[in-house]
């Protein structure tokens, strides 16, 4: 299995710049996962991988060839598209070969690697069958089959599992988990949904606007998200961001509760708090207090949206089912230890007295 | 989609009242139809008789054989000559225009919207602003009187059916070709072997649309074609009823003959002719 | 697409090689190529060369002598010229809408799922599939004066019919008639659009008003405008080119008085007839022009009353 090494990569569309510029190296047998809003570039930067678009400026690298100027088919990569991309008059077996005779494999070798990819997935009984009579998942697991068989370098996924429905797409992220356990495949997928991301990533990469905003495992980009981008678009529902400052005895929120922590000569900053990382408490002991707005009962937890005395929103994700009329008055204490400092440029600031969570 | 769904008193009433209408305008449009069937098998003096007579009595099948056998409207040269025209236009057509609605539907490439905005204006340009100079260079070339000046132009092309395919090739999803790149598969190859087979029943469609369109084809036979015995059908009508204009009989059981292959035609496909034309002028 | 401007900063680094989009690209224009051969070779160079006959003398035999505008001025003076455009102009003026108005009333009649919908579909298309000649000839036949069927019906209703197709203030009637029997492509063409209008759009349209014709108005109508433009443009165009059932009703002379003379047959009579190319040619580019100039205007005012779902193509 390959390593894939982006260096400078850059490209446009006309005079438009969407990939700014990407250094990133996935090592051999690792699976990275590329997160971010539509429109950041991450599907484009799959495709630039693979070949299917162009890399205008910089270098592409797979298995430590330079692969830049390489046609799909010659970089050793495979990919699994969104809607399958299943040859529809063609027999899953036929499918599946396709590849290998485009290749120039002799008939008996194409049928050993195809029966074998089948055994593995578990989809013989499927080969004979077109596309149209199978269902999601049988296609998707062909579709896995196809890539599987050629024995690529590097896997690419661009959200295979997002036409399917919630039931199928948890089976289907276990398989490809395991998929990559077996294999010990390099893998590159990219979702927009970052439960996906974060259970199936080695690390994952934040994109946005056609940058990295951040390249870590998962626990790194949840407990330590690098810049304000990372902390609002990792984790559901999002971070609450509180404006505070840096005063002499620590951080200050704007309704002059101190929490202690950096000290600092009056900075703006920013102060990142997940909506599990606050707890109920009484009116004297609260650093927060606001109006239940909205109260969302999930069985085991609770989501309680708040409107804050300054205007500001906050959302607090509490354990169990808690009982409370909207318009109530709510107070809430924030546990610095969970709690991320961001900078008046955005940038994380390392925070006294928070967790070590670098894995 | 009416909305009544209880068959109220009212709703049956006016379900009938609709299928009446219907039923009237059906027999508006088949009047002609029926008018051209029966008078094929009548003479002259039953065609014209006073009262209208709605059914021939007896059924003159000697017209037919008459028509058949005529020298001055070889039928069956003509049949088989518009057999010939309509069949290799309708294959070359398929061929040529799925060649460029594939480039203008499934490739992206510089100039491709304005190639296909020339294809557009071709489309909407009345043939004969370009007719005259086609027509001098084929005589040049001594090709006159020969179905070459009929044909050769579909060697390249149609804008009208490109126009057409073109939709169905946009209906291919892209990813589809992004896999046959992966897997190896030549741009040709992409072409035959992966996007041709999804669209098999669109050209199925095109085809028909050629053979009929070539089918009742005037124009062209007229001005290219001498020799009757080289005439497509609905040339040969003509010439004969410009001729025989008294004939009427024979005349209609020749208009009764050229349109029947048709009119069998789209019978057997009409499920497909319907979807060619809702896919059109959705841009 | 296609790159088309470089990046500011380009100039600095060096330009990629852009492989896998070059290579569609080449395989695109490839595809293209024969039919780009053929708009070359059938439809633009022939097209300048009519400009060019057009202001030529040329008879087909001998080469073609430059005269100027002189093929334009004989126009403008001949008669003949003028009655076919005015034939040519009230055929499409009155043929086009009218044929429009009731194929969309036929389109929306056919929609509604009913056990003899694909009948009636099948009738309405009928028509279509018959050959003009043979369909022209069959409507002489009909529209006979005295004998015909459809007088004989019409003088037994106590009526006085025209002779059609022999009178000469009739005639140019009888074929605009005649040219709306054929209406089966522009009613399916409309009743492709009709039901491609979702489902739930049209149900919130029912749940918005209870009037029927609120919806046709409102929701109907504006959501198959693409297709009225589509038909209204081929419509204007083709009528424009009305031949074969005016040579094969009238002749090349457009008889009775010149009342069916179309101005396709006055061109085809210049150009294989008295093989004066120029002033056929002239008349070509005349066309040309007129087609030109009502094209782009309904293109134009098109942006105000046609609504494109999600914009462009």
């Amino acid at each position: 299995m390959g390593t894939v090494q982006l260096s400078n990569v850059r490209k446009f569309y006309g005079a438009l710049e969407v990939i700014k510029g990407i250094d990133l190296t996935v090592e051999a047998g690792e699976l990275v996962v590329f997160v971010g809003p539509s429109g950041c570039g991450k599907s484009t930067l799959l495709r630039m991988i693979a070949g299917l678009e162009d890399v205008d400026y910089g270098r592409v690298e797979i298995a430590g060839k330079d692969v830049t100027d390489a046609p799909p088919a010659q970089r050793g990569v495979a990919m699994v598209f969104q809607n399958y991309a299943l040859y529809p008059h063609m027999t899953a077996y036929d499918n599946l070969a396709y590849g290998l005779r485009r290749a120039g494999l002799r008939r008996d070798a194409v049928d050993q690697r195809v029966q074998e990819t089948a055994a593995l997935l578990q989809i013989s009984e499927l080969l004979p069958r077109k596309p149209k009579a199978m269902s999601g998942g049988q296609r998707q697991r062909v579709a896995i089959g196809r890539a599987i068989v050629r024995k690529p370098e590097v896997f690419l996924f661009d959200e295979p599992l997002s036409n399917l429905d919630a039931a199928l797409r948890v089976e289907m992220r276990s398989q490809i988990a395991r998929l990559h356990q077996e294999l010990a495949a390099t893998m590159i997928f990219v979702t927009h949904d970052q439960v996906e991301a974060m259970t199936l990533a080695d690390r994952i990469v934040v994109l946005n606007a056609g940058r990295v905003e951040q390249i870590g495992t998962p626990r790194e980009v949840y407990h330590s998200p690098a810049n304000l981008f990372v902390a609002g678009f990792i984790g559901s529902p999002a971070m609450n961001l509180l404006p505070a400052t840096l005063g002499p005895s620590g951080v200050a929120l704007v309704s002059g509760h101190v929490l202690g922590g950096q000290k600092g000569e009056g900075e703006a900053v920013t102060l990142g708090v997940r909506p599990d990382r606050l707890t109920l408490t009484s009116a004297e002991s609260a650093h927060l207090s606001g109006e239940a707005k909205l109260i969302e009962h999930l069985g085991d937890e609770t989501i309680l949206h708040l409107r804050l005395a300054d205007g500001g929103a906050l959302t607090m994700k509490l354990h169990g089912d808690i009982l409370l009329k909207i318009g109530a008055r709510v107070h809430a204490r924030i546990d610095l230890a969970g709690a991320c400092l961001f900078g008046a440029n955005g940038r994380a600031l390392r925070l006294e007295g928070a967790h070590e969570t670098k894995a | 989609m009416s909305k009544q769904r209880k068959p109220s008193a009212g709703a049956r009433i006016g379900m009938l009242t609709y299928h009446a209408l219907m039923l009237a305008i059906s027999a508006v449009f088949l009047l002609p139809f029926y008018w051209m069937t029966i008078s094929a098998f009548k003479t002259n003096a039953e065609i014209f008789s006073d009262p209208v007579t709605w059914l021939p009595d007896p059924i003159r099948w000697e017209n037919m054989t008459s028509l058949l056998t005529r020298e001055d409207f070889p039928f069956v040269q003509q049949f088989v000559n518009s057999v010939f025209y309509a069949g290799t236009v309708a294959v070359l057509v398929c061929l040529s225009c799925s060649l460029a609605a594939y480039s203008f539907g499934c490739l992206r490439w510089r100039g491709r919207n304005l190639v296909f905005g020339l294809t557009v204006c071709a489309l909407l340009m009345p043939t004969i602003v370009t007719f005259l100079p086609i027509y001098l260079a084929w005589s040049k070339i001594g090709l006159t009187g020969t179905y070459w000046p009929l044909i050769t132009p579909f060697l390249f092309g149609d804008a009208f059916f490109i126009f057409m395919l073109r939709q169905f090739f946009m209906g291919v999803p892209r990813e589809l070709l992004d896999a046959a790149r992966l897997d190896g598969a030549s741009e040709f190859r992409i072409w035959w072997q992966i996007v041709m087979p999804q669209v098999r029943t669109p050209l199925i469609i095109v085809g028909l649309f050629a053979t009929v369109y070539t089918w009742n084809e005037f124009f062209l036979p007229l001005i290219y074609l001498q020799d009757r015995q080289a005439f497509p059908l609905s040339l040969g009508l003509f010439t004969f009823q410009s001729q025989r204009a008294v004939e009427w009989s024979v005349s209609m059981m020749g208009a009764l003959l050229t349109a029947l292959p048709m009119v069998a035609l789209f019978l057997f496909t009409q499920r497909l002719f319907q979807r060619g034309l809702s896919s059109i002028g959705l841009k | 697409m296609p790159i088309t401007s470089a990046p500011p900063e380009a100039a600095v680094l060096p330009r990629r090689n852009r492989k896998a989009e070059r290579g569609e690209a080449r395989a695109g224009v490839l595809f293209a190529l024969p039919w780009i051969i053929g708009m070359t070779l059938f439809v633009a160079i022939p097209l300048v060369v009519t400009f060019y006959i057009a202001q030529t003398k040329f008879q087909i035999i001998g080469a073609p002598k430059w005269v100027g505008m002189q093929n334009y001025e004989a126009l403008w003076s001949d008669p003949a010229f003028w009655k076919s455009a005015q034939n040519t102009l009230i055929f499409g003026a009155i043929s086009v809408p009218v044929k429009l108005i009731i194929a969309l009333g036929l389109a929306l009649l056919l929609n509604r799922a009913t056990a003899l919908s694909g009948f009636y579909r099948t009738i309405f298309y009928l028509p279509f599939l018959m050959p003009a000649v043979a369909g022209s000839v069959v409507f002489m036949l009909l529209l006979t004066p005295n004998a015909g069927p459809v007088n004989i019906a019409l003088e037994a209703m106590g009526l006085n019919p025209p002779d059609w197709l022999l009178d000469p203030n009739a005639a140019l009637w009888t074929l605009i008639l005649l040219s709306l029997w054929p209406l089966g492509v522009e009613t399916l063409v409309f009743l492709g659009g009709l039901q491609n209008i979702p489902k739930d759009v049209s149900e919130a349209a029912d749940l918005d008003s209870p009037k029927r014709w609120h919806k046709l108005v409102w929701i109907t109508l504006p959501l198959i405008t693409p297709m009225v433009l589509f038909n209204l443009v081929i419509g204007i165009i083709y009528s424009f080119q009305v031949f074969t059932q005016a040579i094969v009703i009238g002749g090349t002379t457009g008889t009775p008085a010149e009342a069916t003379l179309m101005y396709m047959v006055v061109l085809y009579r210049a150009a294989f007839r008295y093989f004066n190319m120029g002033l056929a040619a002239a008349m070509a580019t005349v066309l040309f022009v007129v087609v030109l100039i009502l094209t782009l205007l309904i293109f134009k005012t098109a942006r105000s009353w046609v609504h494109y779902e999600g914009g462009e193509i």
